[in-house]
């Protein structure tokens, strides 16, 4: 069996009346870069929030290192480093002594900051204060800070919210190094697939307070080959619609002359146009697309998802 | 126990740590400074119109030291080192890194508390030393005063420890009030707000229930002619300080972080 570092179990939160977490189940293998996806406001921060109890959940279980949150948590957190959203920096203070503060506060041995400094290549400007840092150098920073007691599990989140392109290659890559140079496993949020895409072995997606998909990031990119669509350039939709229709195919406009119509594969659109032409349709176009990963997230967690969610069997319809 | 304590130790360097560069220390230090320092010019310049000659100084210079130490000046240092120390890690958004860290929670309230406790100690002390050192140069300077023929070691003493203890509260209420409110102008604008009303109300016959008159009160115990070294509103201000903190040290246990 897998061994989950992070399991949560019908996990709810309330804020007052607002429903944040309305039951979630995630896991999070062992030696895996976990990305957590979703929208600003889904729900994110709280379950990081809960997750390093900081909150209290109002229904559901946490385990953390197969034990209960609430009742070890001491234990769970000696074994855990955390960056919530911007770091906890005292920019009066240089790198070092940042360190120095949180070394002292967990009792670490005293080499361990040379240590963090040099994995987060901050090594050289280890004696400058943090109010002259670039955000970029700040981030950093902040993972040096959760690297400090050599945890076996990181969570991060939102490590590359604000960084430009070249600072977020440099997380990316700190990431991966993390990863499969230290063997940490590595929890991480993000509101952009595309930032974490290229890092991730595992993601979940999750859209107001639920879990949308859960999995291994090649099942994601299965799902994405399954949801191809026809865009299809006619005289007259209003027959080409009737026609589709009437042969069981899921059909959109999206205004001018062009419809959407769902396919299984590429082979489809030789007999689709066949079939128009066959009911006397003239069709000007035809483009075969495939959903790329980030229309996919976004199809997930759109307030209101149009036709069917990614689950259901049948083509989809954005 | 060895465990907590073990904590603590750690917590307190930490802390300690984290106000380098800061105006935390410099300002216990040179706030009881002033206070003596403005003292010495008043009594440099107007000691004969201010004291008979040939009578005791020190009573009249340690009392106008406590007098506005108490009633005014102690208040407001309070307000400001705990809004200054407190408002450092609300800037730094310090907290929620502080409550993920495997520490007790109430070890997080406990750390600070200590620390800061021990700046209003070392502000305490260099209260006194100044207060003596200012004194006998004026001896030196101004020998027809008298400062050099008469010696109040221990009263001295006495009158800084009761004004100490007797701020404790108004330290405990002023920490919690700026570990709780995010905004340091609240923090300031309260500890400001309660000191006046002590100023506005001081004719008040139950104005002694109020804590922020406490340091007053003990401030002018040293007048008294029979005295011991505790009066009523220190021993409110002892026991009100600890409730309070217990208090606090109950909801930082139990404290979510939003």
């Amino acid at each position: 069996m897998q061994d989950f570092l992070i399991q949560t179990q019908h996990l709810r939160y309330s804020y007052g009346r607002q429903e944040i977490l309305k039951g979630l189940d995630l896991q999070i293998p062992k030696g895996s870069i976990y990305g957590f996806l979703g929208p600003n406001g889904a729900g994110k921060t709280t379950t990081i929030r809960l997750l390093l109890g900081l909150l209290h959940p109002t229904g559901g279980e946490i385990k953390v290192f197969g034990k209960r949150l609430q009742q070890n948590r001491l234990e769970v957190l000696r074994q855990v480093g955390a960056l919530i959203e911007t770091p906890s920096l005292y920019k009066h203070l240089t790198a070092r002594e940042n360190l120095e503060v949180m070394r002292r506060l967990q009792g670490i041995e005293k080499n361990r900051v040379e240590e963090v400094l040099e994995i987060v290549r901050l090594s050289a400007d280890a004696d400058r204060l943090v109010k002259h840092y670039s955000l970029g150098m700040c981030q950093r920073l902040g993972i040096a800070l959760a690297l400090l007691p050599n945890p076996e599990l990181l969570i991060l989140d939102e490590p590359t919210n604000g960084l430009d392109p070249s600072g977020i290659r440099e997380m990316r890559e700190l990431l991966k190094d993390l990863n499969q140079q230290h063997g940490k496993t590595i929890f991480l949020s993000s509101h952009l697939l595309s930032e974490i895409e290229k890092t991730v072995t595992h993601l979940s997606i999750i859209h107001e307070g639920k879990v949308a998909f859960e999995g291994a990031i090649q099942e994601l990119q299965q799902v994405a080959i399954h949801a191809n669509v026809l865009e299809v350039e006619v005289t007259n939709t209003l027959m080409a619609k009737e026609v589709l229709l009437n042969n069981g195919l899921a059909v959109e406009s999206l205004g001018g002359d062009w419809l959407r119509v769902a396919v299984q594969n590429k082979s489809e659109s030789a007999a689709l146009n066949q079939l128009l032409v066959e009911q006397g349709v003239s069709v000007t176009g035809l483009v075969f697309a495939q959903q790329s990963l980030e229309e996919l997230f976004l199809s997930m967690t759109e307030t209101s998802p149009t036709v069917g969610s990614i689950s259901s069997s049948s083509p989809i319809l954005v | 126990m060895e465990l907590a304590y073990s904590f603590l130790v750690r917590g307190f360097s930490a802390e300690a740590l984290k106000i380098k560069r800061t105006w935390a220390l410099w300002l216990s230090l040179l706030a009881p400074l002033s206070v003596v320092s403005m003292n010495f010019l008043v009594f440099f310049f107007r000691g004969d119109k201010l004291l008979k000659l040939g009578e005791d100084p020190w009573p009249l210079w340690a009392g106008n030291n406590f007098n506005i130490t108490g009633q005014l000046l102690l208040p407001l240092f309070l307000t400001l080192i705990t809004a200054l120390v407190n408002g450092a890690e609300h800037n730094s958004h310090g907290w929620k890194q502080l409550y993920a860290l495997p520490l007790p929670k109430w070890s997080v309230f406990l750390n600070k508390y200590l620390l800061q406790l021990g700046l209003v100690l070392l502000s305490s002390i260099t209260f006194i030393l100044g207060l003596f050192a200012a004194g006998y140069l004026l001896g030196v300077v101004r020998p027809d005063l008298g400062f050099l023929e008469f010696h109040h070691l221990q009263s001295v003493i006495f009158g800084a420890l009761r004004i100490f203890i007797g701020s404790l509260f108004v330290f405990t209420a002023q920490f919690y009030i700026s570990f709780r409110f995010k905004s340091i102008a609240m923090s300031i604008g309260l500890g400001i707000l309660f000191t006046v009303a002590f100023l506005i109300g001081a004719r008040w016959e139950h104005i002694g229930y109020y804590p922020y008159s406490w340091p007053a009160f003990s401030a002018m115990a040293f007048y008294a002619k029979q005295t011991s070294l505790f009066i009523p509103e220190m021993w409110y201000s002892l026991a009100g300080s600890i409730v309070l903190l217990l208090i606090g040290i109950w909801d930082s246990a139990r404290r979510q972080i939003l």
